[in-house]
C-alpha cells in the first residue's frame, strides 16, 4: 500500500476565480451563447477582430437549440447551469446579503475520502469569501483523477496566449465540497 | 470569432469542450447530448452514488453478466490495460471494491468524441478536467497545442504551462497528465511528481499516465516500448524527464531541455 502524505497548496483567491470568467482576459475576445438550458457556448476570437463579446447578459430562453441558432453574446457565468464553479464564487456573498457582516477565517473538518483526506480554510471578509486554502489534500492511489470543479474551472480559465488548453493533474472532487460546506456552515454562511 | 467553447460539470469535473466556428451549428446541435452522454455514465459509474451499477456490483446486487453493455465494455477495457500495463494500472482499489473511475472519464470522453466525429463534427477539443482530446480536423493552430501545467497543484497550475506541445500533424489526439500529492514514489530513485503521456486516444494516454504514477518502473519500461505513446516526467524535485520522442512535441521556442528518459 502506498504511503500518504500532505502536500500544502496554494491560496485560491475566488475573486481571481471571478476575473477569469470576465471574458477576453487572456487575448482573446470571448462571447458566450446561450444553447439549451444544459449548455452554453462561449466564443473566443484574437484581439484584432471585432469584439462582439461584451457581455450582453440576455439568456436564450429557447430550449431547443435549432439548426441556424446564431451565436448570441451572453456571457454572464450565471446563466450557464451547467457551470457550478460560478454560482459558488458569485452566490455566496450575496446569500449573506441578509446577515450582518460575517468576517474571519473558518477551518473545515478535515474530511477524509477514499483517498486521502482535504481540509480547507475559509477566509471571509464582511460576507465575501476572500480565499480559499486548502490545509492539507492527500491522496492515496487514483484519487487525483478528480478535482474540485472550481479548482478545475480555474486552470480551464488559465488560457496561456500560446495554447487553447492546458492538461494538468487535479484533485479529488466531493470530499472538497464536503470541507467546503462545513467551512460555510462554520461560518454561518 | 476563432473558436468557440461550452462548459459542463459532470463526473465531479469540469469539461470544457471547444469548437471552432466553422463547427458552431453542428456543435449547438450536438451539445445537448454530448451532456447526455456523460450524465449517463456518471450516473452508471459513479462510486459515490449508492444506486449506480458499480455500486450495486460491489454490494452484490448486481453481476457482471447482468450488467449494462456499457459497464461491461468498461470492465473488459480495465482488464485489458491492467494487463497491458503489467498491474500498474488496477480497477481493483485498495479496499478490494471495483473502480473503473480511472478510465471511465476517459472512456466517456471519447465516447462523445465519437459522436462528433460520427455526425461530421471534427474541429473541437475537448479538455475533461485537464486531460485533452483533440479532433481529427482541427484548422486553428491553436486549439492543436496543449500546455502543460506547471504544477501538481491545481491552484498553482492556473499560473502557467510548463512546455507546450504542439500536436499539429503530429497524429497524437490525446494529452493526459497525472500528479499526485504523496510522495514515495521512487523511480529511478527519483519521486514523480506529475507524468504527461501523449497517445492518439485518450484512455491510452490516461491509463498510461496513472500507470507511470503507480510505484513500477516496469510501467515505464513497458511504456516505453509503447509505439504511440510518448511521455514526460516530473520529480518533487523538479527534473524533467522525456520519453525518447517526446521532446519533438514541445512547441518550438518552448521549454527544452532535460535529460532523455531510459528505463533501466
Amino acid at each position: 500500500m502506498r504511503k500518504e502524505s500532505k502536500l500544502a497548496l496554494g491560496v485560491i483567491g475566488l475573486s481571481t476565480l471571478g476575473t477569469s470568467y470576465l471574458l477576453g482576459q487572456h487575448g482573446d475576445a470571448v462571447a458566450e451563447i446561450a444553447l439549451a438550458p444544459a449548455s452554453a457556448l462561449t466564443a473566443t476570437q484574437e484581439p484584432s477582430a471585432q469584439a462582439t463579446a461584451e457581455p450582453a447578459p440576455a439568456p436564450q430562453e429557447s430550449s431547443t437549440p435549432s439548426t441556424n441558432a446564431t451565436a448570441e453574446p451572453a456571457p454572464s457565468p450565471e446563466q450557464t447551469e451547467s457551470i457550478e464553479p460560478a454560482p459558488t464564487a458569485t452566490q455566496e456573498p450575496q446569500a449573506t446579503e441578509a446577515t450582518s457582516g460575517v468576517s474571519g477565517t473558518f477551518t473545515s473538518d478535515a474530511v477524509r475520502y477514499k483517498y486521502g483526506t482535504i481540509q480547507l480554510e475559509l477566509v471571509v471578509s464582511n460576507d465575501t469569501i476572500s480565499s480559499i486554502n486548502l490545509i492539507q489534500a492527500t491522496t492515496e492511489g487514483r484519487g487525483y483523477d478528480q478535482a474540485p470543479p472550481i479548482l478545475v474551472q480555474a486552470a480551464l480559465d488559465a488560457n496561456g496566449s500560446g495554447f487553447g488548453n492546458l492538461s494538468g493533474a487535479t484533485f479529488t472532487t466531493q470530499a472538497f465540497k464536503k470541507a467546503l460546506d462545513n467551512a460555510l456552515a462554520k461560518a454561518g454562511m | 470569432m476563432n473558436y468557440s467553447y461550452s462548459d459542463i460539470e459532470s463526473m465531479g469535473t469540469v469539461f470544457r469542450f471547444s469548437f471552432e466556428q466553422r463547427e458552431v451549428p453542428l456543435a449547438l446541435q450536438l451539445l445537448p447530448r454530448a451532456k447526455e452522454i456523460l450524465t449517463e455514465a456518471d450516473h452508471r459509474f459513479s462510486t459515490y452514488s449508492s444506486q449506480s451499477e458499480v455500486s450495486r456490483i460491489n454490494r452484490g446486487e448486481l453481476k457482471l453478466a447482468d450488467a449494462s453493455w456499457d459497464l461491461r465494455l468498461v470492465a473488459e477495457e480495465a482488464d485489458l490495460w491492467r494487463e497491458k500495463t503489467s498491474g500498474a494500472f488496477n480497477a481493483q482499489s485498495p479496499a478490494g471494491t471495483w473502480d473503473p473511475s480511472g478510465i471511465v472519464k476517459a472512456w466517456a470522453t471519447q465516447s462523445v468524441a465519437s459522436f462528433f466525429e460520427a455526425n461530421g463534427l471534427n474541429g473541437f477539443t475537448i479538455n475533461a478536467g485537464g486531460d485533452i482530446l483533440l479532433g481529427s480536423g482541427l484548422t486553428y493552430p491553436k486549439l492543436e497545442r496543449v500546455g502543460i501545467a506547471n504544477a501538481v497543484s491545481i491552484a498553482e497550475a492556473s499560473s502557467d504551462a510548463m512546455a507546450t506541445l504542439d500536436l499539429a500533424g503530429s497524429g497524437f489526439r490525446a494529452v493526459a497528465t497525472s500528479g499526485t500529492a504523496e510522495r514515495g514514489d521512487h523511480i529511478w530513485g527519483a519521486e514523480l511528481k506529475q507524468v504527461t503521456v501523449v497517445a492518439q486516444d485518450l484512455i491510452t494516454a490516461d491509463v498510461w499516465a496513472t500507470a507511470l504514477m503507480t510505484n513500477n518502473s516496469s510501467a515505464l519500461e513497458l511504456a516505453e516500448r509503447e509505439p504511440a505513446v510518448e511521455f514526460m516526467t516530473l520529480t518533487v524535485s523538479g527534473e524533467k524527464g522525456y520519453s525518447a520522442g517526446f521532446q519533438k512535441l514541445i512547441d518550438v521556442g518552448q521549454e527544452v531541455g532535460g535529460r532523455n528518459v531510459r528505463a533501466k
